[in-house]
């Protein structure tokens, strides 16, 4: 073919896509969503409904002594100390915790109600973690009427 | 081509400015992550995030992009912000998020903190609150 008819058919030829710009494009949006994107695991939440400071009981209200459970911190890497005020003392590790709570919360056992009152008392050093693993026990146990004594 | 990459750059500019609006929101923290878990998804809706930054003494209290030292006076500053936040939406959330490192005693007063801008905002019930876990993908 003479140089001639080729320059004429480019010219006045179909349409070309030109590879190199949009593979510049793409890069650059590639690039951008790894980076963007958040690989980290997903947040949960557990919900705590805290009580008003000045919230006056009814006296209607039927008044069940609370379980109290403190949390203090275990060995490390290992699961907190926990004490279960009360005549269940065996009870050691939030995994014990949750098994008995499992098995003693109405509907699958007749000890509390699922809405009887659990407090969580931690101990100034007790790291977060372990009194989310404590509270995490509590609520797997069936609990729905969790709370965390803040004051220290 | 130039006018599509002007348009693809002002796209990247606009959604890394948002990101970060976004984290400021959401400080990066190594939360809980307790197995197996018991958490749930945060149910939509207007929420305060308070996050507990630092350990020892230069823990800090985050919240809406706003620092607050943990000694008393930051401490009643960031009452002061969630009081005003919930006098002005009582429906709200207030979400507590800490490094699983943290210490009780300092995540303890953001408790008694959200607890006391609930009453001085005249709420009738209880502070809606939630605290922050991970659960890890697949558990």
């Amino acid at each position: 073919m003479r140089p001639h008819a080729r320059a004429t058919r480019r010219r006045g030829g179909g349409i070309g896509l030109h590879m190199a710009p949009m593979i510049d494009v793409v890069f650059l949006l590639l690039v951008y969503f790894m980076v963007a994107t958040d690989f980290s695991p997903a947040e949960e939440v557990f919900r705590l409904d805290l009580p008003a400071a000045a919230a006056a009981a009814s006296p209607l209200d039927l008044q069940e002594a609370p379980l109290r459970v403190q949390v203090l911190p275990g060995p490390e890497g290992g699961p907190p100390q926990v004490t279960v005020e009360g005549p269940w003392s065996d009870l050691q590790t939030p995994d014990e915790l949750r098994v008995f709570l499992a098995g003693a919360v109405v509907p699958r056992g007749d000890l509390f109600l699922a809405d009887h009152p659990i407090i969580i008392v931690p101990g100034p050093e007790t790291p977060w973690s372990q009194v989310i693993d404590t509270f995490n026990a509590v609520v797997a146990g069936g609990c729905t009427n969790v709370t965390l004594e803040s004051s220290l | 081509m130039t006018p599509l990459i002007d348009v693809v750059f002002l796209l990247i500019v606009f959604f890394v400015l948002v990101s970060r609006i976004v984290d400021e929101d959401r400080p990066k923290l190594d939360l809980p992550a307790p197995t197996p878990p018991a958490t749930m998804i945060p149910p939509p809706g207007p929420r305060a995030v308070v996050s507990v930054v630092g350990a020892g003494g230069s823990t800090q209290y985050m919240l809406a992009g706003t620092a607050y030292p943990a000694g008393g006076s930051g401490r009643a500053a960031l009452r002061a912000a969630l009081t005003t936040m919930l006098a002005a939406t009582p429906e709200m959330t207030v979400q507590i998020r800490a490094d699983q490192t943290a210490a009780w005693q300092v995540v303890a007063p953001v408790l008694d903190v959200t607890r006391d801008a609930g009453a001085a905002a005249g709420l009738a019930g209880p502070v809606q609150t939630q605290l922050a876990a991970t659960r890890e993908r697949g558990s």
